[in-house]
């Protein structure tokens, strides 16, 4: 009997996956971490809800980007750090095809407009506007992306990739520094359909600010250790940019009745009684990007379906032009067998709900540190390093495997502060990486 | 004499130097304050237009939030508008959050009864979310001074007849929110993302590369201070060092009157020299002209003085050359005179001219000799005892011809016949020319008149005529060396001109003075003369 429930109940998922399966659509994933509850107490449980951009079937239809290159040449990028960004910048332009618009702006305490919002046709140009540029004075970092983004509206376009790629090796010292002050512009600047992709090259910069720009406005974040990597660091993300094939994408779950939401693990929602608000900027084309949904579920007789949550996505398609809606609804199943419980997790999600709780655990660790509990901080990534592995071995995760050895490394740079200082921002990019599920 | 007159041309020289370069000076220092203030106008007036891209931006702002908060429905039909009075405007919490999370520089829209609760963000509900809730707690210091925005304060005023501004502090600065009141008493409003705004500013005001595009205004730096003054925004080519202060600074209009607009500017250097150069120049290239025109001038002046006195001491030798011939002549026709018998009055008469002529001649020999030494200060005394009153008598006999020829009355009243410590030369040749005086120029009176007193140490004669006198204001003048009443010859009378001065200068040196008395007719001389 319990296993025909199982059948049924795992039938109406993939029912409800196939009418959303389609050539040119996102794929819609949902699926609760454990499909089956014990019946009789209340409890928590997770659910994700993962995007998939569909496949660009052919190059040319890739979605025309509006960039903004945002280059520190703050005093501190001289020497390598700036001829390697000067040539990353460089070999992206070449990526870059005629109905793209780029922009290129350098700040240090001022901001130049080196490139004013172009098509990218007049390549030689650009390049010898970036090739000028020489490193000097202070970091003006938010009058930067702030002139980045005014170039990318000047081409403002639902149907572009609009993009600031913000590189910067220093603290913020000029006009507004805060991670508060920079998150609130990213906060308002994906309003209009705006992300900013932050870098962060060397000792210098503030990962901080750069973790809240990027996630409050959804675009990438990551540590670049050594110049060498920028060029590799440029093209993964141009790979990103030029892949977009869904934006301006709404997440609306409304959780049955008597299911209580409690957060979201690793994204920003909102949360209003029964109903969950968030949204995407972007997808990119055959990445997943998930949210993870803890609930609190009441107490329910066994051998009973329960509906947790309906889920709506709308979405402007990049390939069709059209605003495509995809639903899903979620139940789960309740049982007395603890057996059965435990047989028929789902291994994709409870690698997420891993992932996402060892992420948790991380940050905790980061916020200790700060504040000088070292030991604390230590046994919290001992711990964390433990509990992935554990769950790596279990669901023969290899992502849940690396970010363990992460863990170890991140206890051996805990002392010392030079060592820490850099190890925080790797410990920061990891963060982000792991919560947004960036591709590089 | 030379020193001072060097000093004269030195004067001439420094003293139009000295005006001109306080004029100049002067006038170059209130240029300065004159280019000053224009360029502190000007630099204002930059300012003042920077500031208008703030306002312009708020009013943009403004007529964006007035629109967007507009939710009255559309289908309203007007002509209930004024039956019903009021059409409650309507709207619901997801319409107010999706449009919030469309609005870039909106962070929270709100909506307050007219009762003062709260009708969005559903305050204490359970469908809050976290972030309505951090907006709560954000403006609770908003809710609680009892805010009615309506009312202008020191945080909040109107800019139109129902909508407004409300600032306050919360977190990291000033923050900002858009009121609106409607008919019914609602109030509407809009927490400002101040980021995004910050950022929108950015965006309006010049970078770099398009201030570089006008080339006036290179050299200069703008910058944009919050209220702790920090740096927000800067662009220009100039770059300030560290204890630069700015050359001009406004505040910046409400809602951000606590943050400032700074100009600065590399004013050009030297500002602080007391003289501008091209002055500097100009006033050295006058004060050399002048002093080769002073140095021209002493030149031609110390040579015709030279010249002057070449002819002085050559007058001097001739007359010392004349002098012994002259007292030989002199000397032979006196003796002459005296061996030719009483009877022959003819050849007596001849010679009693000679000897008067020559008599004459010796005297005004005298006169340029005495005057070539006062003026060298080489005068002597010689002091011997003799009766003043036998001076006067004989000085007197040798013009009484002269003057009995031509009809002059001669009055003497002499007192003087004792004998006193003084120099009878001296007295003869002062008296002989004031007698001669008389009987050149005061011979219309026709009138002579000599008093002589004494006492134990001095002497007073008088010299008194009935000619035409002499008028009050030349009464001093004509004791000037070469002065005489009337320069013409044809007034029938010759003369050296020294004669009074010279009278003067050895009454003087006498330890006496000569004077002219004013009296009712003729002129009346006065000399005093000390033992």
């Amino acid at each position: 009997m319990k296993l025909i429930h199982a059948l049924l109940l795992k039938m109406a998922v993939i029912a409800g996956f196939a009418a959303s399966i389609s050539a040119n659509q996102v794929k819609l994933n949902v699926a609760m971490a454990k499909p089956f509850l014990e019946a009789g107490h209340k409890q928590t449980a997770f659910f994700k809800i993962g995007l998939t951009g569909f496949k660009m079937q052919k190059k040319e239809d890739r979605t025309p980007v509006n960039v903004a290159i945002v280059l520190d040449k703050s005093g501190s990028m001289s020497g390598k750090k700036i001829e390697h960004a000067k040539e990353a910048a460089i070999q992206a332009i070449d990526r870059l095809g005629t109905e793209d618009i780029v922009s290129v702006i350098a700040y240090d305490h001022t901001v130049t407009i080196l490139v004013p919002a172009t098509k990218v046709s007049d390549k030689a140009t650009i390049k010898q506007s970036i090739r000028q540029i020489q490193a000097n004075g202070n970091t003006a970092l938010f009058a930067g992306v702030s002139k980045g983004a005014a170039e990318i509206r000047k081409f403002h376009d639902k149907n572009r990739v609009n993009r600031v790629i913000l590189l910067s090796d220093g603290k913020a010292n000029s006009g507004p520094s805060s991670p508060k002050a920079l998150g609130d512009l990213g906060a308002s600047l994906i309003k209009e359909g705006i992300s900013v992709t932050t870098l962060g090259l060397g000792e210098g910069y503030n990962e901080d600010l750069m973790d809240q720009l990027a996630r409050r406005s959804d675009g990438n974040h990551t540590f670049i250790e050594n110049p060498t990597q920028l060029a590799r660091i440029f093209n993964a993300e141009f790979g990103d940019i030029l892949s977009v094939v869904a934006q301006e994408v709404a997440i609306d779950i409304r959780c049955a009745n008597g299911i209580r939401p409690i957060r979201v693990l690793n994204r920003e929602a909102e949360i209003s009684g029964q109903r969950i608000i968030t949204h995407l900027n972007q997808l990119y084309s055959k990445q997943e990007k998930y949210l993870l949904v803890e609930v609190e579920v009441p107490s329910t007789q066994s051998e009973r379906t329960r509906e947790v949550a309906n889920v709506e996505i709308s979405y402007a398609n990049m390939l069709t032009r059209t605003t495509d809606e995809i639903a899903s609804t979620l139940s789960v199943r309740f049982t007395e067998s603890k057996e059965l419980v435990q047989t028929n997790t789902n291994q994709e999600v409870m690698v997420s709900c891993v992932l996402q709780k060892a992420t948790d655990a991380n940050r905790l660790a980061t916020n200790l540190r700060d504040k000088g509990k070292l030991a604390e901080a230590k046994q919290v990534l001992l711990d964390n390093g433990r509990y992935l592995e554990r769950n790596a071995t279990r669901w023969n995760s290899t992502q849940l495997g690396d970010y363990a050895s992460e863990q170890k490394l991140d206890v051996l740079n805990l002392d010392d502060d030079v060592k820490y200082n850099l190890r925080r921002k790797q410990m920061r990019s990891s963060q982000f990486k792991n919560e947004l599920q960036q591709s590089y | 004499m030379r020193p001072r007159l060097a000093i004269i041309y030195l004067l001439l020289v420094l003293m139009p130097l000295g005006l001109l370069a306080w004029l100049g000076t002067k006038l170059a220092r209130e240029e300065k304050a004159r280019v000053r203030d224009s360029l502190q106008q000007v630099m204002q007036q930059r300012l003042a237009d920077i500031d208008g891209t703030i306002v312009r931006l708020m009013e943009d702002l403004e007529s964006e939030l007035l629109r967007a908060t507009d939710f009255t429905p559309a289908d309203a039909p007007q002509v209930l508008q004024q039956q019903v009075r009021i059409i409650q405007p309507t709207y619901n919490t997801h319409q107010l959050r999706t449009l919030a999370g469309k609005h870039r520089f909106v962070r929270q829209f709100f909506v307050i009864a007219a009762n003062n609760r709260f009708l969005h963000p559903p305050t204490g509900r359970p469908e809050q979310t976290d972030q309505e809730k951090r907006f709560y707690e954000r403006t609770l210091s908003v809710w609680e001074s009892g805010e009615r925005f309506y009312e202008s304060t020191d945080d909040a005023w109107s800019t139109g007849p129902n909508h407004g501004w409300h600032t306050w502090f919360w977190g990291e600065g000033v923050n900002l929110l858009f009121w609106k009141r409607t008919p019914g008493g609602q109030t509407l409003g809009a927490e400002i993302e101040v980021a995004a705004l910050q950022a929108e500013l950015i965006a309006r005001l010049p970078d770099q590369t398009s201030h570089s595009r006008h080339a006036r205004n290179q050299d200069t730096r703008i910058r944009l201070l919050d209220a702790s003054a920090h740096t927000l925004y800067q662009w220009g080519n100039h770059e300030p060092v560290q204890s630069q202060t700015a050359e001009a600074e406004i505040a910046v209009a409400p809602p951000f009157s606590m943050w400032t607009l700074q100009y600065f500017a590399s004013l050009p250097a030297g500002s602080s020299s007391l003289l501008p150069i091209n002055l500097t120049v100009s006033l050295l290239a006058l004060g050399s002209a002048l002093l080769l025109l002073a140095l021209y001038f002493y030149k031609e002046n110390t040579r015709e003085l030279r010249t002057a006195n070449q002819r002085v001491t050559f007058v001097n030798q001739v007359s010392h050359e004349l002098k012994t011939p002259l007292t030989n002549i002199r000397m032979y026709a006196e003796m002459l005179e005296d061996q030719f018998p009483e009877e022959e009055q003819k050849p007596r008469n001849y010679l009693k001219v000679i000897t008067d002529e020559s008599r004459r001649l010796s005297r005004l020999i005298g006169n340029v000799l005495t005057f070539a030494q006062s003026k060298r200060q080489e005068l002597r005394i010689h002091r011997t005892p003799s009766v003043p009153d036998e001076t006067i008598s004989s000085t007197l006999e040798h013009f009484c011809p002269a003057l009995e020829s031509r009809g002059f009355q001669i009055h003497l009243d002499l007192n003087a016949s004792h004998s006193q410590s003084i120099d009878p030369d001296l007295l003869e040749q002062i008296l002989g020319n004031l007698i001669s005086n008389v009987e050149k120029y005061a011979a219309t009176g026709k009138y002579l008149g000599i008093t002589s007193s004494q006492s134990e140490t001095t002497l007073k004669i008088t010299v008194q005529d009935h000619g035409p006198g002499i008028p009050p204001n030349q009464y001093e003048t004509i004791f000037q060396p070469f002065q005489r009443i009337s320069n013409q010859l044809s007034d029938g009378v010759s003369g050296t001109g020294i004669g009074l001065s010279i009278a003067r200068d050895l009454a003087r040196h006498h330890g006496g003075d000569l004077v002219l008395q004013a009296t009712e007719t003729g002129a009346e001389f006065k000399l005093t003369i000390c033992s």
